[in-house]
Parts: structure tokens; C-alpha cells; sequence
């Protein structure tokens, strides 16, 4: 086993990754750019290097610096986390050639799996289930306008590095192609520093469901059954459950298989995700193979009771697999939701900025993956997710009623977040009946919470006595009239 | 004595009653009691208003001017002092940046006409593409950034003026 492992992420993933480490013994080492000397991913850690300034190029996408550290600080290992460089495979090879394992896939695994063209041409190989499509990247506009003739529109472009909807746009008619693929490089570039796109048959209606894989390399491949993510904004999955309502226990089975299939057939080793989009009729397509830990595993921690993150460093570090298949089973109901520095009443425009308070749920079946605490200012340089809120209970109904009740104890002043959005997708009917497609929130508006705005008034009447007295004299306060500073001073005396 | 404050807009008469460690707020003809919380937890106080419980934070924008969180939903609060020059400013006719980024393009020029809803710029911040979109129809009058500029949240953008 190693003894230390370099985290090449930042935020509530690092985090996540250094309590794996602490709990097997080893010794963490962080990285940080020069807006994260704040953040809670260097307290964390038991060591932590400065690599650059904010732009990922210059720090978390950044090889030498981060070969450099792991060098310096003597870590026998690199865990990437998700996004960033989790499925740059040029980086994998390059941890390879310098001797230091890299926490995931082989390079030559992810960059069969990780560039999506590759990926599709290998299930087609094995006959997988696919979405008509290109099966190669092009840079010419018209193999494009032709592709999308012979498949037909609604079409769909689509990173080849991608996650996360970064890069992705649906494209209705010939006349936005061209804009839609210049969009879709300019994004996919900034993200994951490689621009090529390539484009699919868009499915109406479909809803997404996930496999998660873990594979040794001794040959064992086994799922750990699946996730659904049909909540999704802009592509972006913002909450996600297990198990899904939509699947019967022989399409859950069909697909365990063909996800153990489809892992095999790549060669895939650690942690991923074989994603599937399900149709009306439940006939699944194969979507993509994510080759990294995702955002939304501690779902899957909580139905299976197995540890995701702490599996991929045993598994980088050559031990055997300890579970078979027929020991991994669902246990009760889980559910993810992200919390995003957006504003979900102007259309989730990114608010970054200073965190003034937070105050976090807790209780029976709650678990919270955050990143942030009062006083930390979220960057602007960098993914706006906040938190993960995780809730489990013994099935689906009660999981929401504790979902809710979760998220009304959730509170964060000072950033816009979505918490308040959550909340009401977790009321709404349609998610409650189980019954929705990817196109969920398309129709969904917030609702106007109903609130006795006299009653807010008497409390607003007394808003100067609620006014923390640590605002009101050295904070915001300064310069204005020194009144304020006179009453806290007498309150302070009391 | 009665003073006026505004809540997100509205305006309410009210007035505060002290009575030992309690205090009564007259709202409207109605009357509340109210009892607050000496220490506050992560920013919140704990107030409790005829009885019910309910825990609110509260920051100064400036004197006279605050924000109260209460549950999931902010609340501006203006007394009366601080209600003096704040007339509302044609929103409509300029854009600004709604957090800072980085000029990704712009889609107007100085005079073009523009109808509500159309692109008029793509700002790129946290790795996402925004587009802003005109408010209103109108003509460009002022183009105050080029592509390639960074800008920070509230920085004037464009403004679109009415014909």
C-alpha cells in the first residue's frame, strides 16, 4: 500500500480523497493555486505545495508542476480526483513513464475510453448497444453537415474529452450546426484543454442511467449497480439517485451485464461509470465510459456500503479486489444533490464570491461532501460546485422526505445557491412519482414560496438589533456614521 | 414611535415596543411578540415571534439598509433614513456583468438594433458560456467592452436604449 498519495484536484473532491487516505494510514499532499491558499483542501492536508496561478492551465492542468510536487514531497502515487486531469490521458502516460501511479484507469485504457470516439468504436465491436453517430472526430464542417443529414435532427455535438456537459449542444436544424460546433470546441478547449467534437442522434426523452465499475487488475470486473441522473441542467447532473425508479429488476441485470461487458472488452481498470441512456421502451444505448471517480458515487457508497474512493487506491496499488459480485447488493434508497454557487431565480448565473455563513444539516442517514466554510470566497476561476448533499433511508419516499428536510437546514448566505431549487424538485409530483426523462427541468419554473411578509416585517424592524455586531463595527459599516459603532459599544458594555 | 420600512419593495408602518428583555413590533394594526436570542449560531439568530420559532440572519448593507435571510429566501429591508435618493434606474437599458468574466464575444456593434431576448454577448466564467441577452428592443448606445476584456460583477457592459 502507499504511504502518501499526491490529490491533483482542489475543492470538496480533494477533500473526499484525503479522507480515503487518512483512513488506510497514508499521507496526503495538496495542491494549491493562487486562489486556493484559502481553501479547505490545504487544511486538509498533511502537506500542501503552492503550483500556480488560478488559470488550470498554469496550476491544476499544469504536468510539470504537479510531477514536480509529487517528486518533492516523495508521493508514490497521483489520485486526480474528477475533471481537471482525471481523464487526460496524455497525463496518465505521462505518471506512467515517471514511475508514479496514477490513481485510475491505464493511460492506454483511458485514452480508448476516455476519448468517446474510441469508446464507441469499440462497443460497436462488440456489438454494444449505440446511439447512431460518428464514430470519428472530424475538423471539417461539411463531414459534419453530412453525418447530421444521414442521422437526421435533433442532433447532439459532443466533446470527445468531455463531462459535465461541458462543450455539449443540441442542434435542431443545419442552420445552428456550425455555430453550435464552434461553441462546443471553444468550451471543450478551456475545459479539458483538447477540442475536438464529434456529433450523435439526440434521443427524446431519454433518461440517463449509470453503472458503476470497479476493475483490478487481476482480471475482476464487477458493477455496483447503477445511478440515475435524469435530473440534469444544461447537461449537468444536479441530483441523482439509486436505485433507479425506472429500471425492472431484468433490465437492471441486462445492464449490469452489458456495463461488465463493455469494461472487459476496453480492458478498463479502477474506478468508472459505464453511462446508458434508457428510452420510453427501456431499450438502453451505451453513452460514454467515465474513466474517474464521479461526482455522484456517494450514492453508490451508500446502497452498497462499499467505499469507492478507498477501492481505486487498492486497486492502484495492485491488491486484489476483496468483493465478487454476488456479495455487492442494494440496501435502502440514496440520493445526491449539487449544491452550485448559481442563481437559480435569474437564470443560474454563476455567483461566486464570499461565503458569510453556512450552516449544514446533519442527523440520521445525512451525509455532506462541501467544500466551503464562513469566510471562504468561492473563486471564479473554477467549476461552482459548493456541496454534495447525500441522504439515505430505508426507500425512495422517505429518502426525499429526508432530502427535504435536509435542505431546510441547509443554509448559506452571502453566494446565491440552488439549495432553494432542490428543495422544490425534491416537492415536485413528477419527481416524486418516479416518473421523468432529462428533460425534466426544461418545464420546471420555481415556485413562489408563500410567506406572511408582515410577519417579516416585524422581524425586519428590528433588524439592528439582529445585525452581528462584528459587521456593524469592523465590517461593512466602515465609514458610515459612527452611531452604529456607539450602540454596539453600549450593547457590548451590557 | 411609527416608522416606515420597506421589505423587498413594499412599504409597511411599524413600531417597536420594548418591554423587559421582550419586545412587541406593531405591524400594520397587528401586534407581534417577539423575543430574540442573545448569541447568534454561524451567523443566525434565533427569534422567536408569537412563540413560533424562526432563525434569521441579518447584514448590513449600509445604515439603514440590511438583508435578512430567513429560510432559503433573502429579504432587502430599507428604513425610512435610508430610503432618501434611491429612485429606481432604467433597468432595462443597461447590461451588466452578472458576475466577473471574460469577454468571450460580442455580438453587436455600436447602433445596431436589437430585440428583447437576442444574444448581445457571450460572457465565459467558471468554465461555462453565458450568454447576456437585451432586456428590451432598442438601439446600442453604448459598447463600453471588447471581446478579449475581463470585467468584474456590476461592470456596465452595453446599454440598450428604447427608440
Amino acid at each position: 500500500m502507499f504511504k502518501k498519495i499526491l490529490i491533483a484536484n482542489r475543492g470538496e473532491i480533494a477533500l473526499r480523497v484525503i479522507r480515503a487516505c487518512r483512513e488506510l494510514g497514508i499521507k496526503a499532499v495538496s495542491i494549491f493555486s493562487s486562489v486556493d491558499r484559502d481553501s479547505l483542501h490545504v487544511r486538509y492536508a498533511d502537506e500542501a505545495y503552492f503550483i500556480g496561478e488560478a488559470a488550470p492551465g498554469a496550476s491544476y492542468l499544469n504536468f510539470d508542476k504537479i510531477i514536480e510536487v509529487a517528486r518533492k514531497s516523495k508521493a508514490e502515487a497521483i489520485h486526480p480526483g474528477y475533471g481537471f486531469l482525471a481523464e487526460n490521458s496524455s497525463f496518465a502516460a505521462r505518471c506512467e513513464k515517471e514511475g508514479i501511479p496514477f490513481i485510475g484507469p491505464t493511460a492506454e485504457g483511458m485514452a480508448l475510453v476516455g476519448d468517446k470516439i474510441a469508446a464507441r468504436q469499440t462497443v460497436q465491436k462488440i456489438k454494444g448497444p449505440l446511439i447512431p453517430g460518428m464514430v470519428g472526430a472530424s475538423r471539417d464542417i461539411k463531414v459534419f453537415e453530412e453525418k447530421a443529414k444521414v442521422i437526421g435532427y435533433p442532433i447532439l455535438v459532443k466533446a470527445s474529452m468531455g463531462g459535465g456537459g461541458k462543450g455539449m449542444r443540441v442542434v435542431r436544424s443545419r442552420e445552428e450546426l456550425a455555430k453550435a460546433i464552434e461553441m462546443g470546441r471553444r468550451e471543450a478547449k478551456s475545459a479539458f484543454g483538447d477540442d475536438s467534437v464529434y456529433i450523435e442522434k439526440y434521443i427524446e426523452q431519454p433518461r440517463h442511467v449509470e453503472f458503476q465499475i470497479l476493475a483490478d487488475h487481476h482480471g475482476t470486473v464487477i458493477h455496483l449497480f447503477e445511478r440515475e441522473c435524469s435530473i440534469q441542467r444544461r447537461y449537468q447532473k444536479i441530483v441523482e439517485e439509486s436505485p433507479s425508479p425506472a429500471l425492472d429488476d431484468e433490465t437492471r441485470r441486462k445492464m449490469g451485464e452489458a456495463a461488465v461487458k463493455i469494461a472487459k472488452a476496453v480492458g478498463y481498470r479502477n474506478a468508472g461509470t459505464v453511462e446508458f441512456l434508457l428510452d420510453k421502451d427501456k431499450n438502453f444505448y451505451f453513452l460514454e465510459v467515465n474513466a474517474r471517480i464521479q461526482v455522484e458515487h456517494p450514492v453508490t457508497e451508500f446502497i452498497t456500503g462499499k467505499d469507492l474512493v478507498k477501492a481505486q487506491i487498492m486497486i492502484a496499488s495492485g491488491e486484489k479486489l476483496p468483493w465478487k459480485q454476488e456479495e455487492i447488493t442494494q440496501n435502502g434508497h440514496a440520493i445526491e444533490v449539487r449544491v452550485y454557487a448559481e442563481d437559480p431565480d435569474n437564470n443560474f448565473m454563476p455567483s461566486p464570491g464570499l461565503v458569510e455563513y453556512v450552516m449544514e444539516p446533519s442527523g440520521t442517514g445525512i451525509r455532506l461532501d462541501s467544500g466551503i466554510f464562513p469566510g471562504f470566497t468561492i473563486p471564479v476561476h473554477y467549476d461552482p460546485i459548493i456541496s454534495k448533499l447525500i441522504v439515505w433511508a430505508e426507500d425512495r419516499p422517505a429518502c426525499i422526505e429526508r432530502m427535504i428536510r435536509a435542505l431546510k437546514e441547509y443554509r448559506i448566505v452571502g453566494v446565491k445557491t440552488t439549495i432553494k431549487l432542490l428543495k422544490q424538485i425534491m416537492e415536485d409530483k413528477r419527481f416524486q412519482s418516479g416518473n421523468f426523462s432529462t428533460h425534466f427541468l426544461e418545464g420546471f419554473s420555481m415556485k413562489e414560496e408563500k410567506v406572511d411578509l408582515n410577519k417579516i416585517a416585524a422581524i425586519a424592524a428590528l433588524s439592528d438589533r439582529l445585525v452581528p455586531k462584528i459587521h456593524a463595527v469592523e465590517g461593512k459599516s466602515e465609514g458610515v456614521t459612527s452611531m452604529w459603532k456607539l450602540i454596539n459599544r453600549k450593547r457590548a458594555l451590557r | 414611535m411609527k416608522k416606515k420600512i420597506r421589505v423587498n419593495g413594499k412599504e409597511f408602518e411599524v413600531e417597536v415596543r420594548d418591554d423587559k428583555g421582550c419586545c412587541e413590533v406593531e405591524v400594520e394594526g397587528k401586534t407581534y411578540s417577539i423575543d430574540l436570542a442573545d448569541i447568534r449560531m454561524e451567523g443566525f439568530s434565533s427569534v422567536l415571534i408569537n412563540d413560533e420559532s424562526i432563525q434569521v440572519n441579518c447584514r448590513m448593507v449600509k445604515e439603514g439598509d440590511y438583508l435578512l435571510t430567513i429560510g432559503h429566501n433573502v429579504y432587502e429591508v430599507m428604513f425610512q433614513e435610508a430610503m432618501i435618493g434611491t429612485a429606481m434606474e432604467d433597468e432595462g437599458a443597461v447590461i451588466t456583468a452578472p458576475m466577473p468574466g471574460l469577454v468571450a464575444e460580442l455580438h453587436v456593434a455600436l447602433n445596431d438594433v436589437v430585440k428583447k431576448g437576442q444574444p448581445l454577448l457571450i460572457l465565459e466564467a467558471m468554465k461555462m458560456q453565458n450568454e447576456l441577452n437585451a432586456k428590451s428592443d432598442g438601439v446600442v448606445k453604448e459598447l463600453l467592452v471588447a471581446k478579449g476584456d475581463t470585467v468584474g460583477i456590476g461592470q456596465k457592459l452595453v446599454v440598450v436604449e428604447a427608440e
